[in-house]
């Protein structure tokens, strides 16, 4: 079977995690990658825990079923840190992205980690977004920090594949500002 | 006499019906218990029979109803009932 | 550097993508969850001017299917999709559709039937409607909705077929998960499907009128059911036919029946959609082990490949038979009729029943694991053989 990397982001309504995935794999295709992009549908509301899952190889993927154990955990909103049970759910030598204000010190107190070693990074998405966009949807900035840590994707697919996705909805000027993001969090994130 | 109907591999697709007003081979006419009889010299050609009619049977000549198509006529007895003049009776079949 | 072959799309816009590039001439269709975004992505494409399509808005699913048997009877190709309740309130019209003959092709994002209301992947829906007539073409992957798509409409437009057919994919398990599709070009596909065929007329044919539907009363209703019967037993010929074109033109081969490392297999896990991709990767990991498994997935459901089946099964020594619906109070339907297609031959395999992922319940690969497990007891000992389960339920 082929080496699939999986990630899981763990969100609220509204803050884009489905975008981000969706952004995320696009990226990962415009490499010549194998992917999916899928959320563990609820009931869809705005605030309401969400998870949102991609797979991402080197090979097609037949696997149709929940991610159990991923690779990489994103945590887009801090306020379900202490929700996730990371020990269980994350492969060991795991990596986690954290939304966060506080440093990865801080929140390594708050986490439910286990005996396993796990590689945590912080990024502060929200003030990023705040920055350049002027609210709250830190799923580019997170894309960004990603795109950092694993190298997976790179920062110019992602910029593409905004500006396809958004230039007919809101126009060169919004796209820029997703872009300044984007960038600033690659530089900003931290482990 | 024994009518011979097609099989199912003879037949149009679907049920369609290929072949338009086709209800005029269908013969109603032998559906009557009683059948109208036309009175000329009543008759004031308002057409009233006409268009009250559901088979399409009363015969109109040169703009005067001159009678009954008694093939399709099932012998409702509509046109009598609407005729001012009483000029259509219905009569018993005789068989 | 990207070679440009595949977008990153989901099941849905899939659909909604061959939709646009077949642009048929009617399209009617109401939305309900979870195939709403294969009838907002297509309205998008009307609205923008992308296809030709006259896009009928109904207020149910009821009419959308009515209006589509309206075009497809005057003439047009016509198209739409539905889901769960909604493919449950065309019911009678879904009947009249396949009476009449009309080559309408429409997808279903298979979703459970409530209730208690559910809005997940499962098959009570198109299984529900297996005796309406319809053919049934089924989906393991969004490469294989775009396909199938492309597929049905040479298969419905056949002249010895003209009936409709449905192309299931699972509800959110692939009509919501974007993955690699690599589709056809816009010209490609407007060849291969190429103009209506001269047999596909309708009413529209000026100078020479005919009546479709009329009344059929017991002196003509039963021949026009004969029809029917044939009809469908000549659809396993013609797919097989536009399969093997379809592999010459654009090298993607599909079968009827896929098999997967089933040559030299011992046992075998049947079923169709979504879950069979999960069953391969489970495959590969015990053939790692040295088990030898392998997996066997129909894609078409009606007409029922009774004989491709029984003959590909009779070999093994013990079958597992994954649905993902019931048939409350019988077999599951899948079961069934792999049962009874079996009977023809006296020696037959150890065979087992498993109703999985209802209400899309995940069928995780753990729980295909037991199916597995039980099928190596199963295959010496016929422990287990002709029992029935629930598979993963609390």
């Amino acid at each position: 079977m082929s080496k699939v990397f999986e990630i899981t982001w763990y969100g609220r309504g509204g803050l884009g995690a489905k975008t981000g995935a969706i952004l995320l794999a696009d990226a990962a295709i415009a490499a010549d990658k194998y992917v999916q992009a899928f959320p563990e549908y609820g009931p869809e509301r705005q605030g309401a825990p969400l998870k949102v899952y991609n797979r991402i190889s080197d090979d097609p993927i037949r696997l149709h079923t929940a991610v159990t154990e991923p690779n990489f955990i994103i945590v887009i909103d801090p306020s379900l840190l202490e929700n996730i049970n990371f020990e269980d759910e994350l492969k060991e030598d795991g990596m986690i992205l954290v939304n966060t204000d506080k440093n990865v010190d801080e929140i390594k107190k708050r986490m439910k980690t286990g005996k396993k070693n796990f590689k945590i990074y912080a990024l502060d998405a929200t003030a990023i977004s705040m920055k350049h966009l002027g609210k709250n949807i830190p799923n580019i900035a997170i894309l960004g920090g990603f795109a950092k840590i694993t190298g997976l994707i790179r920062l110019d697919e992602i910029k593409k594949h905004l500006h396809a996705k958004l230039i007919t909805k809101y126009g060169e000027d919004i796209i820029k500002k997703n872009v300044l993001a984007l960038e600033s969090a690659y530089e900003e994130v931290k482990q | 006499m024994k009518e011979q109907k097609k099989s199912w591999n003879e037949l149009p697709i679907g049920g369609s019906i290929l072949e338009a007003g086709n209800s005029k081979n269908y013969f109603t006419g032998t559906w009557r218990t009683f059948k109208p009889v036309h009175n000329a010299k009543l008759c004031i050609n308002c057409y009233f029979c006409w268009m009250h009619c559901p088979d399409d049977s009363i015969v109109i000549e040169n703009g005067k109803v001159t009678g009954m198509d008694l093939d399709h006529c099932k012998g409702c007895g509509v046109c009598a009932e609407v005729c001012p003049k009483k000029a259509i009776t219905m009569e018993k079949e005789e068989k | 550097m990207s070679s440009g072959r595949f977008i990153a799309v989901d099941g849905a816009d899939t659909a909604a993508f061959a939709m646009k590039q077949i642009d048929p001439d009617v399209v009617a269709a109401y939305p309900i969850t979870p195939q709403t975004e294969i009838v907002m992505k297509f309205s998008e494409y009307v609205a923008n001017g992308e296809v030709k399509t006259r896009y009928v808005t109904v207020e149910s699913e009821h009419s959308a299917m009515s209006a589509c048997v309206a075009a497809a009877a005057a003439g047009a190709r016509a198209m739409t999709a539905t889901a769960a309740n909604g493919l449950a309130l065309m019911w009678e019209i879904l009947y009249i559709a396949a009476s009449y003959r009309l080559p309408i092709i429409m997808g279903v994002a298979n979703r459970a039937l409530s209730g208690p209301i559910n809005i997940h992947g499962d098959h009570s829906d198109a299984m529900g409607a297996r005796d309406s007539g319809w053919v049934q073409l089924y989906s393991e992957n969004n490469q294989e909705v775009y396909d199938n798509y492309i597929m049905a409409l040479k298969i419905a437009e056949h002249k010895d077929v003209m009936l409709p057919v449905m192309v299931n994919q699972d509800g959110f398990i692939t009509s919501h998960s974007v993955e690699n599709v690599e589709p056809l070009t816009d010209e490609q596909v407007r060849d291969y499907i190429g103009k209506k065929p001269a047999h596909f007329k309708g009413l529209l044919t000026y100078g020479k009128p005919v009546t479709i539907g009329p009344l059929d009363l017991q002196d003509y209703y039963f021949e026009h059911k004969m029809q029917q019967h044939t009809a469908m037993q000549k659809v396993l010929p013609v797919i097989k036919e536009v399969q093997e074109d379809y592999f010459k033109k654009f090298n993607r081969k599909y079968e009827i029946i896929e098999k997967y490392k089933a040559d030299d297999a011992e046992m075998v896990i049947v079923g169709m959609n979504s879950v069979m991709g999960t069953v391969k990767d489970l495959v590969d990991e015990l053939r790692e082990k040295g088990v030898k498994i392998g997996a066997i997935k129909p894609r078409v459901f009606r007409p029922f490949p009774k004989n491709e089946i029984a003959d590909i099964l009779k070999n093994f020594k013990a079958v597992a038979i994954l649905d993902r619906a019931d048939s409350f109070g019988s077999f599951a339907p899948l079961y069934a009729e792999t049962l009874a297609a079996m009977y023809k031959f006296e020696k037959r395999p150890y065979i087992r029943s498993y109703i999985h992922g209802l209400g899309g319940r995940d069928t995780t690969m753990e729980l295909l694991g037991t199916v597995a497990n039980d099928l190596i007891k199963m295959k010496d000992s016929g422990e287990g053989h002709l029992s029935e389960a629930y598979l993963g339920v609390r």
